[in-house]
């Protein structure tokens, strides 16, 4: 295996235990408590390119599909993809590859336009979370339109943008040392 | 960590820890499938199966941690109110709620029973046995990152309290400011995490790590046959069980709920 690709596999199994990890880990911020799982999900792409990400996302769907408890608040099983929830973690799925692309685009930017970068690469990767999670939310408990909007977006919008804006800045921030990682000379 | 605990291998010689880790595997697969949907018959038919591989391991079952303790109530409440008002009747958004509520329990039970039994060493082999059948699916690199991430969950963990615990001891930690928390907090934990790549890449490429070595050994004593036929008896007895049963009269013990 190329130095290469020994790099990405190991940084795609780190975010992986981060993502995994995170989701015993919560901030108390109001009614509904933030889960970090997100923000390691927009950043395993922001930090790691597109296909890291994606790796580390399948591989952290997989740990909780086989039944080890990695999934929000040490749930697992594959019903719970199947579940109310299963559309927000396939949209983890989206939101790597979205964030990394957005913020890993070919050529050298400006330091202005990298922030700007960080901060729609972060919130879109973010809002691509509710992408396939609000409609799943909408049929799986046959609620209407209004209703699948109160249980499954407007509660986690304040903890939507601290985490984003978090993400945005770490990944700002921290670009240059997974860069220099990952570029490794055969 | 404490929080972790619950979830981290305990050595012992039970039936589950000689059971070979894939058909533990495969099991465990094929019962959160037939738990996508519950009746009370399934669970109660699941209850002395799960207590039995509880009884195998001849050990006090280690106590869950607090936030998992809270979980099953959590839940029950969730699915009952947003169930009661919608359209469901009472009694139905009761049932339906307990119902999902005891498939959580039952679903962390078996994650426990996997992952007190299952040593970590030969979960990535046993992946990459699993993994290797399915066309097109690189199951050398899959595996390796499976069982990697295994092994980092607890580190990390304890690393996220440790700076966390850091910070709260430095007055660094301000409810009111999450964003500062959380930037702070992931500053140090992700250059963490980076040293801990970088060490583990060049041990991997110190050793020539390749995806294309001999396969890496599983347990030589442990049984494939009979907790493969002990399990698919059982999944077998549950559906035809069921389906014999409900065809002779129908009951809410039969009643489907998803």
């Amino acid at each position: 295996m190329s130095k290469d690709k020994i790099r990405k596999t190991v940084l795609a199994a780190v975010f992986t235990a981060l993502i995994a990890a995170s989701s015993f880990f919560t901030i108390p911020v109001g009614p509904v408590p933030i889960v970090l799982t997100t923000m390691f999900v927009v950043l395993s792409g922001m930090l790691g390119g597109p296909w890291v990400g994606l790796s580390a996302v399948g591989s952290y769907l997989i740990l909780g599909i086989i039944g080890l408890p990695v999934f929000a608040g040490g749930t697992a099983g594959i019903a719970k993809l199947m579940g109310p929830t299963g559309g927000f973690l396939i949209g983890y799925l989206l939101a790597p590859v979205a964030g990394g692309f957005i913020f890993n685009p070919p050529g050298d930017k400006a330091k202005g336009l990298k922030v700007l970068l960080a901060v729609l690469g972060a919130f879109t990767a973010g809002a691509l979370i509710y992408v396939p999670g609000i409609p799943w939310l909408k049929y799986s408990l046959s609620m209407d339109w209004p209703s699948a909007l109160q249980a499954g977006l407007i509660p986690f919008i304040p903890g939507f943008i601290i985490k984003n804006a978090a993400a945005a800045a770490l990944a700002f921030a921290l670009k240059e040392r997974f860069q220099n990682f990952l570029k490794s000379e055969e | 960590m404490a929080g972790s605990l619950m979830f981290q291998y305990q050595p012992g010689s039970s039936v589950l820890h000689r059971s070979d880790i894939r058909v533990k595997l495969i099991i465990m697969i094929a019962l959160s499938l037939v738990l996508i949907q519950v009746s009370v018959f399934r669970l109660s038919l699941l209850l002395p199966f799960l207590l039995l591989l509880q009884c195998s391991l001849k050990r006090r079952p280690l106590p869950p941690p607090l936030p998992v303790l809270f979980m099953p109530a959590l839940i029950f409440t969730g699915n009952f109110l947003s169930l009661a008002a919608g359209d469901a009747l009472l009694s139905s958004a009761l049932i339906t709620a307990g119902l999902r509520t005891v498939r959580f329990t039952f679903i962390l039970w078996m994650a426990q029973l996997f992952t007190e039994t299952s040593d970590p060493m030969c979960l990535t082999p046993a992946f990459y046995r699993l993994l290797k059948h399915i066309p097109l699916i690189p199951a050398g690199r899959i595996s390796t990152q499976l069982g990697l991430s295994l092994t980092l969950i607890p580190v990390i963990l304890e690393e996220m309290n440790e700076i966390r615990d850091a910070m709260i001891s430095r007055c660094g930690w301000n409810p009111r400011s999450p964003l500062k928390n959380l930037v702070h907090m992931g500053q140090p934990l992700l250059n963490g995490v980076l040293l801990k790549a970088e060490a583990l890449s060049d041990a991997m490429e110190a050793r020539l790590f390749t995806e294309d070595s001999t396969e890496p050994e599983l347990l030589g004593s442990s049984s494939v046959l009979l907790p493969l036929l002990a399990g698919s008896l059982f999944i077998l007895i549950l559906l035809a069980g069921e389906y014999v049963l409900s065809r002779s009269g129908s009951s809410s013990f039969f009643v489907q709920f998803f």
